[in-house]
């Protein structure tokens, strides 16, 4: 048996145990969720061994001490840190992670705050300065540059930005601008409703391919006799639940 | 006592619609749109040789969205002599990007065309430090880079001879499902160092992204299973996207119809009560 053919007797086993949770929560599908959680941290937790600690702190220290770079020295102070954030576990000392904890959420907020400026003020901003008419621009496109779409665009910012504008009560004419706004921003969840439909229906139809997949001969009919077990193993658990549930009854009766 | 739904009705038929088309070969036809078109021209129009970095970030949790449109990107890159740097910020991708990488290669090689790692493509693996990491490859690759995901010096590597930072990159193309992903590398790289971006998506995170194209900083990008099915179709060469798409297409009328009908339910339901209220 190949590597390969346990690791599609496994997926095809854990697709159909998480899938079991459309009938009703079970415990094949409760074993398939915290096996899971399980491996995830198990991968997560050596990831940050061998992605994170080995390459950032153990390499360059090691490198250091052999003299080949002396920058890797530099990586102490990361350490330090490190520590520092550890003895938050400690009650008496949990003040001292406040420190590593402060340079993270100052970094971020300062590269973040570069990066929206940028890329989602200024340049947005620059995204709605277009020509209304003039400059060979067709009256309607359904895609692309034309008069009807620049307009549809430039009244979308507008009354969107008026629906947000609290600084004002929202009297006429603001109210009735905003009103407008309010079309816009359901076209805009109707769109991210739709995408995450798509995007299920995705996820689901990739589920699928697979299994069949895993239903040839050569994978020796594993989606197949995978399902019939799930399903067989949920028949056995809903006659044996039932049957408990009248004893139970019938106990509290009697 | 009101009597509801039971909407595992509602899953058993988008369930059979899947299972049952996905075995029943037919085409509707694709119409690939300008998002769609824009990544595939600005993958034509890069010179061959040039370099692409693909940052890849997403697991196999959406490998079922976004590994056909890596698939088809992959293909028509290496198909067009463009030399491949991948990296991620992502844990669980690097595996995912080996995988499209030597299943493209092999098919490449029925072709009769061979590329070869470090020469063509080369997969660096992951780099913690999120929107950090994200600003420091901006900065220098070999750098945040020093070892690829094999463990080999990235200086060492053929396709690293002229490459240090993000200049010599002649497109950055992001495959994401989530944070850090193009959001973040439209802030921290192709703001910063005016690179031609495109990008490839989940559906769920594909609205958020209209505007960067609207704006010119993403030149295109491709939305989920649709976006891959699309892209496929532009390079001639049918994929698990394509293969999906029909199917895709079903569900959603199945899905539109159930949601006509609930709606006319709770309208008639509506003035039903409003009727005996009166009366």
């Amino acid at each position: 048996m190949t590597a390969e053919l346990i690791g599609v007797w496994i997926s095809a086993l854990l697709t159909l145990a998480i899938f079991s949770f459309l009938y009703k929560d079970n415990p094949i599908y409760k074993f398939a969720e915290h096996l899971f959680v399980g491996v995830s941290a198990g991968y997560t937790f050596i990831q940050a061994i061998t992605g994170t600690l080995i390459p950032n702190l153990i390499d360059p220290l090691r490198k250091a001490a052999s003299g080949t770079d002396a920058s890797g020295w530099f990586r102490l102070g990361a350490l330090l840190l490190g520590f520092m954030m550890l003895l938050r576990l400690v009650e008496k000392t949990r003040w001292i992670s406040r420190w590593p904890l402060a340079l993270m959420v100052g970094t971020f907020a300062a590269l973040r705050m570069l990066g929206h400026a940028q890329s989602d003020l200024v340049k947005q901003i620059n995204g709605t300065m277009i020509p209304l008419w003039g400059a060979g621009l067709p009256w309607l496109l359904w895609e692309g540059a034309s008069i009807v779409n620049h307009i549809i665009l430039i009244v979308g910012v507008l009354s969107v930005l008026i629906y947000f504008f609290f600084s004002l009560e929202q009297k006429t004419p603001l109210k009735q601008v905003g009103y407008v706004g309010t079309f816009f921003l359901m076209v805009t969840f109707g769109s991210s409703f739709g995408y995450t439909v798509l995007g299920r229906v995705s996820l689901l139809i990739g589920r699928v391919q697979d299994l069949y997949l895993f239903s040839e001969a050569r994978y020796h009919y594993a989606s197949l006799i995978c399902s019939v077990a799930v399903t067989g193993f949920l028949v056995v658990w809903e006659i044996f639940n039932r049957r408990k549930g009248k004893r139970g009854q019938s106990d509290q009766t009697g | 006592m009101k009597k509801s739904f039971d909407r595992r009705w509602l899953f058993l038929a988008v369930g059979l619609v899947v299972v049952v088309f996905l075995r029943i070969p037919f085409r509707l036809k694709y119409a690939p749109n300008q998002k769609t078109r824009g990544v595939y021209q600005a993958v034509e129009s890069l010179p061959p040789g040039s370099i692409v970095y693909l940052a890849v970030d997403y697991g196999p949790s959406s490998q079922a969205e976004l590994l056909p449109m890596h698939e088809a990107l992959v293909y028509h890159m290496l198909k067009r002599d463009l030399r491949i740097i991948a990296g991620s910020v992502w844990e669980s991708a690097p595996p995912v990007t080996d995988k499209a990488f030597e299943k493209v290669a092999a098919v490449l090689r029925k072709e009769g065309i061979e590329k070869k790692y470090g020469e063509d493509y080369v997969n660096l693996g992951f780099k913690a430090g999120l929107d950090v990491a994200i600003a420091k490859i901006g900065s220098s690759i070999p750098e945040t880079y020093p070892k690829d995901y094999r463990g080999a010096p990235v200086k060492e590597l053929p396709i690293f001879e002229d490459v240090e930072n993000f200049d010599q990159i002649g497109l950055l193309c992001n495959l994401s499902a989530g944070s850090p992903g193009a959001r973040q590398w439209l802030q921290q790289v192709q703001t910063r160092y005016n690179v031609r971006m495109v990008a490839g998506v989940t559906a769920v995170m594909a609205p958020d992204l209209y505007s960067f194209f609207q704006s010119k900083q993403l030149e295109g990008f491709l939305g989920g299973l649709v976006g891959a099915a699309e892209y496929e179709y532009l390079i001639e060469r049918p994929g698990l996207g394509m293969a999906g798409m029909n199917v895709q297409s079903l569900s959603h009328f199945l899905i539109l119809g159930f949601v006509i009908v609930g709606n006319i339910i709770y309208f008639w339901g509506r003035w039903k009560k409003r009727k005996e209220e009166l009366e």
